[in-house]
């Protein structure tokens, strides 16, 4: 448990990974029938096509990896030991990885299965272990009526503050997701998502523009792309037309993108409404109302100019949430990016105030 | 001085083109549905659906622009086409209309059209195209394989050695046919979206010709990104230094910061140029930065008027009214 204290302010890291250790580790969560299956043909639990996009290095950080033997953030002590409690994080918000793996599933129904064993695992071995923990329960698109179905099932559970929606090839202002925008303002959740590794590996996949790039760190540079195409969508389409409550989080997508983004977006629908006949404000508006964005990897940037015009957009201040994106390669470390990077106006909100607008007080249930 | 490095041109009639085909290829163009989508893509570039607006194409730029640069968004247009035998008889028919009606041989200059699917005849044509003097850049349509691929060397060996830039442009059917680039994410259904997102083809294909290494290859290329604004290149410079760091050990043959390529051989229109205020206000204040950014009106699209472009970037303005003598380089900058 942690104790806010009067010189330090709580801090909520809105991205780490979690992973299970063991398939066995699932198996109780799931149907006999199921447990068969995956027991049968192995489970594949991630999306990135390694023969294609291979990571030059590792996509973890080493000193992550715990003493028991397993894969970096399969132990929520060593997690908790290593990187909860070094910087005092007062909530770390859960996206389980392995799910990421069935955007490359075809089989709908095997990626429900996958993924509600999942939540049900994250939960009691995480969420219940530690109230620094809070999860964002994961679900497909496959099936938006079960994911839907998902959701509720896991609404106003202690400790579930999102939804982590995957992304198949369908945009997410799609109206086939609004069953599961439905189902997260019926419980009060924002949808989060984050990049998968799926992203211009498959058919099924979103992509990036103009093509394939050639390496992963080519294809690094411009995955920011696929967040932005994703909130152009859910504007031009009407989502938050539909849903006026409904909440979007997306994370490791980057920031700096945004505001020219949004410049084009509000000169187009300006010059030209008719165009976007679902969008009835400036789209500036929705994305200023609707979401958040979180700051790994943040930019590194030279001159105090640069520093100043990356935080300068309207209402930048309300839509930053921090994370490290631990135990990745590229974590951030919250110390040096909280003190060194993130302007002092606007730490407070970053550091939490934002997290507790997006997600609601509950994220901050270890504060006591 | 005034440089417009970004105007379109179109025939208004396939009948226009007839002079420039054999009388087999007449035969094969000389369909109604073929004929009815030239005359429509004259009124737009093919953003939309919308086609019939009635705008003035092809008229030559006002009288106080020094040198212009004209590509013809039918000739890019090929990008979503099936037959590339038939495209690239059709840009080449609009190449030698180009050579006659749309440049001369001082200051306005049209761009000539390749098939990026065949980069072996596009050399060809760019070596056969600039004896005439009446060509400014080579005009690359966008396909699927990005432009840092070694595919592409005929191409901008050509370009180099004719001392002509490549500019690059967006057709308007990228994110919507099938063979054209797609944009990001999946498909999106609407044009206002398509626009919006435009900017990435021309981000992909920078981070691409960087990390691809062509500027060691050629380091005397130029290279125009043209109708995709400019405000999003820091952010995107940013990224590509940062991966560069983590990842230099993967690209051995980029020698240095990406982004040192792209303020020595990338250039950026201006239009629409009313969205990067901010960004040229706060981002853009170093020389090298700043030299990137050249005038294109994208007339008669929806074009800025030099009038706009000094209402945006106030004092500011002549230096990039003027940039883009840079990119269109020495060949037609004898002429002015």
């Amino acid at each position: 448990m942690t104790v806010a204290t009067p010189n330090r302010l709580p801090l909520v890291d809105c991205d780490v990974h979690p992973m299970y250790e063991r398939l066995e580790d699932l198996l109780p969560y799931m149907s006999s029938a199921w447990r068969r299956h995956f027991e049968d043909r192995g489970v594949r639990p991630y999306a990135r096509a390694r023969d294609r996009y291979n990571h030059p290095n590792k996509t973890f950080r080493v000193d992550a990896l715990p003493g028991s033997g397993g894969a970096a953030g399969s132990d929520r002590d060593h997690t908790l030991a290593t990187h909860i409690e070094p910087f005092n994080i007062a909530s770390a918000l859960l996206l389980p990885q392995q799910p990421y793996g069935v955007t490359a599933w075809g089989d709908a129904a095997a990626a429900n299965a996958f993924t509600a064993a999942n939540n049900d695992f994250f939960r009691e071995f995480w969420v219940d272990y530690d109230d620094r923990f809070t999860l964002a329960v994961t679900v497909s698109p496959h099936d938006p009526a079960a994911a839907a179905a998902e959701i509720r099932r896991h609404a106003g559970q202690p400790g579930v503050v999102a939804v982590q929606l995957l992304l198949l090839d369908r945009m997410m202002g799609d109206s086939s997701f609004d069953p599961i925008y439905e189902a997260a303002c019926e419980a009060n959740l924002p949808v989060a998502v984050h990049q998968s590794g799926s992203e211009g590996c498959y058919y099924s996949s979103q992509t990036v523009a103009g093509g394939v790039p050639r390496s992963y760190g080519e294809r690094h540079v411009v995955l920011t792309q696929v967040g932005a195409a994703n909130v152009v969508d859910m504007i031009v389409n009407g989502v938050f037309e539909r849903f006026p409550e409904l909440r979007v989080v997306m994370v490791e997508w980057g920031f700096s993108w945004l505001a020219p983004l949004l410049a084009r977006m509000d000169l187009f629908w300006q010059r030209d409404p008719g165009a976007a006949p679902r969008v009835g404000k400036l789209p500036g508006e929705y994305v200023r109302k609707h979401f958040t964005f979180t700051t790994q990897p943040l930019d590194e940037l030279e001159t105090r100019e640069e520093w100043d015009a990356l935080f300068a957009p309207e209402g930048l201040d309300r839509m930053l949430l921090f994370s490290s994106d631990y135990p990745h390669y590229d974590t951030d470390d919250p110390n040096f990016v909280i003190r060194s990077r993130i302007p002092a106006d606007i730490r407070e909100a970053v550091c939490f105030g934002n997290a507790v607008e997006t997600f609601g007080p509950q994220v901050l249930r270890s504060v006591r | 001085m005034i440089v417009d490095c970004d105007r379109h041109v179109a025939v208004r009639d396939y009948a226009e083109l007839n002079p420039y085909m054999t009388e087999s290829w007449r035969r094969h163009f000389e369909r109604d549905e073929f004929m009815g989508s030239v005359r429509e893509a004259a009124a737009h570039v093919r953003m939309t659906d919308r086609f019939g607006d009635e705008v003035d194409v092809g008229s030559p730029p006002g009288p106080d622009v020094d040198l212009s640069l004209s590509v013809s968004h039918q000739g890019l247009t090929i990008n979503g086409w099936s037959d590339q035998v038939a495209a690239k008889t059709f840009v080449e028919a609009l190449n030698s209309y180009a050579e006659e009606h749309w440049s001369d041989d001082q200051a306005r200059k049209a761009a000539v059209v390749v098939n990026a699917n065949d980069p072996v005849w596009s050399a060809e044509v760019i070596r056969r195209r600039a004896r005439s003097g009446r060509f400014g850049a080579v005009a690359l349509p966008l396909i699927p394989t990005l432009m840092g691929v070694d595919s592409f060397d005929p191409i901008y060996a050509a370009a180099v050695e004719v001392g002509l830039p490549v500019v690059a442009h967006f057709s308007g059917v990228e994110g919507h046919y099938l063979g054209a680039p797609s944009l990001g994410g999946g498909v999106h259904g609407t044009a206002f979206a398509r626009a919006a997102l435009m900017p990435q083809l021309a981000e992909t294909n920078i981070t691409s010709l960087c990390l691809g290494g062509t500027f060691e290859t050629f380091p005397d290329l130029r290279v125009l990104f043209s109708g995709f604004g400019f405000g999003w290149l820091p952010s995107l410079l940013w990224r590509l230094d940062r991966e560069w760091r983590t990842f230099r050990h993967d690209v051995p043959w980029v020698k240095r910061p990406p982004s040192e390529y792209v303020l020595e051989s990338i250039w950026l229109t201006t239009w629409p140029a009313a969205e990067s205020s901010a960004e040229w206000g706060s981002l853009f204040s170093e020389d090298a930065l700043r030299g990137r950014v050249v005038f294109g009106s994208h007339d008669p699209f929806d074009g800025d008027s030099v009038e706009t472009l000094r209402t945006v970037l106030g004092q500011d303005a002549e230096e990039v009214l003027a940039n883009g003598a840079a990119v269109l380089g020495p060949v037609v900058g004898a002429g002015v």
